[in-house]
């Protein structure tokens, strides 16, 4: 198999609203890619179905091969998950936090508890073990996700804007992660409003407004077209316009009836 | 999947333990049910109590019915618990695992029910200091606390049923006051239902809290347990347990 992901005209629809529109596109294995689009554009939507949870009205998607529907549990056993939210048990230690999301993934004791060692010291954790995950600063919680998504060995990644709200240093410490796990092998989905962490970190970028896949290329061709100096958030804005994306009620509210 | 319940019920009771705000109010507030509740029939002479509770002392009446209305309440916990791991996101990061949607509603189940347990040793001490004399009878003991905690199960499915679908914080607490003052009053649990008119004693004869509430009494007045009340909870608790599990495939989504 060649592809890591393949999107078949997925559509979702929340009573009237359309939040993603019979998008097709395919992901190959080992591929950092994008996807760009304004607010309330069916980035999350797309993702929610890619990740199992929320069902597509029409349309298929396979991970790994993975029927999205029909083989949900297999598609989750091989992809990790980071959201924008951090979201650890704030009353438990980062080593409970990790032992609980391990067990969740059937890791063995003792072999998650070798897994927890190495990824906290790869992550610059350990003196933090056993402190409750409440007391971190957002960057070290960053750090832990990225521990705690690893600790299942995920084939595929969705990264939801994984470097938003950090200081620099920690964005260029979870960007050297991201590509450390890509060359391992494994394919990224990454979701960013960031357009410099896109265009750095991307092999392809998809850019979606209104539930349409507008263009899905490198971020090097998609620039070129728009011009020599052209940047990645000329093209976004290319793309989606420059009229402002204050979420209607309708978009806000849509998703949720239906998840 | 029993792995998956497990991890999720410890990561629920972990949670519960270590809010030390919400220990305290779990042994505060029964404390203040049986001395302020209990304390009513105080000056009542003993004749009049004995004829209408089988005891002198209201608070050996009470303990079981306050223990078996605390346990209505747990629902409440696993309906909030729920909730707060929607709003917050824990729900969607644990329904991209592996575990089955039904060890996340087990887990939520078990761990509020567990919380309920820890009333019983509690409100158990306050009531010897209150003058009440317990007569140990072990195998009445053990039907009474497997009673709270079949009943406990039951409501806390029952609750989580109803919050799979929802998002909203103000949830638990209307239905709470929907089910739980209803359930309560019309039980066995704070006084005899032969002081009920007709229709209420009917709802009282099945209701699940006056079935908790006479195992307890077996044990406080030292009666023989009655096994089908026991019975009568299994069904309960089995029941909503399994409706659940089942709705929750479908029903239970990350926001």
């Amino acid at each position: 198999m060649e592809y890591s992901i393949i999107a078949d005209k997925l559509t979702k629809k929340f009573g009237d609203f359309t939040a993603d529109n019979a998008i097709s596109l395919k992901v190959k294995k080992g591929e950092i890619f994008g996807i760009l689009g304004p607010n309330g554009a069916g980035k999350t939507t797309l993702i929610s179905m890619l990740t199992t949870l929320i069902k597509p009205t029409s349309g298929h998607a396979y991970v790994l091969g993975h029927d999205v529907i029909k083989d949900a549990l297999e598609v989750r056993k091989s992809i990790g998950v980071i959201t924008e939210k951090v979201t650890m048990y704030p009353p438990l230690t980062a080593e409970e936090n990790l032992m609980f999301f391990g067990r969740l993934y059937g890791i063995s004791r003792k072999e998650l508890e070798e897994k927890i060692n190495e990824g906290l010291e790869e992550f610059q954790l350990s003196k933090f073990r056993k402190r409750p995950v409440g007391t971190f600063s957002l960057g070290m919680k960053r750090r832990l996700d990225l521990v705690r998504v690893l600790l299942n060995e995920p084939k595929v990644f969705f990264l939801d804007e994984p470097t938003v709200g950090l200081d620099p240093i920690t964005v260029s410490f979870i960007k050297k992660k991201i590509r450390d796990i890509n060359k391992r092998g494994s394919t990224i989905i990454l979701t960013t409003h960031i357009m410099q962490d896109a265009d750095e970190l991307s092999h392809r970028v998809a850019l979606i407004d209104h539930g349409n896949l507008m263009a899905c290329d490198t971020p090097k061709n998609l620039k070129k077209k728009l011009g020599k100096n052209a940047t990645l958030e000329n093209v976004f804005i290319h793309y989606a316009g420059e009229e402002l994306r204050d979420e209607t009620e309708k978009m806000s509210i849509a998703p949720r009836r239906g998840m | 999947m029993i792995k998956e319940t497990w991890a999720l019920f410890i990561r629920e009771v972990k949670k519960t333990f270590r809010n030390k705000a919400v220990v305290a109010m779990m042994v505060v507030q029964p404390i203040m049910w049986l001395v302020f509740f209990g304390s009513s029939f105080s000056h009542v002479p003993s004749s009049f109590l004995s004829s209408f509770f089988n005891t002198t002392n209201y608070i050996a009446f009470l303990l079981p019915g306050e223990l078996a209305a605390s346990m209505i309440f747990v629902g409440m916990f696993s309906s909030m618990s729920m909730i707060q791991d929607k709003r917050f996101g824990f729900l969607k990061r644990i329904l991209v695992t592996k575990a089955p949607k039904e060890s996340i509603f087990f887990g939520k189940v078990f761990g509020a029910s567990t919380r309920g347990l820890l009333s019983i040793p509690i409100m158990m001490l306050v009531s010897l200091a209150f003058g009440v004399v317990f007569h140990w009878n072990i195998l009445s003991l053990v039907v009474w606390i497997l009673g709270l905690l079949l009943l406990g199960v039951g409501m806390a499915s029952i609750y989580s049923i109803i919050t799979m679908r929802s998002n909203d914080w103000q949830t638990p607490g209307v239905v709470s006051n929907l089910i739980n003052l209803p359930l309560m009053f019309s039980s066995t649990a704070l006084f005899p239902s032969t002081i009920f008119p007709g229709w209420m004693r009917d709802i009282s004869s099945v209701n699940p809290l006056s079935f908790a509430a006479g195992l307890g009494r077996s044990f406080v007045l030292n009666t023989p347990p009655n096994f089908l009340f026991l019975l009568y909870l299994v069904i309960f608790c089995f029941l909503f347990l399994g409706i659940g599990a089942f709705l929750s495939r479908e029903w239970l989504k990350a926001e």
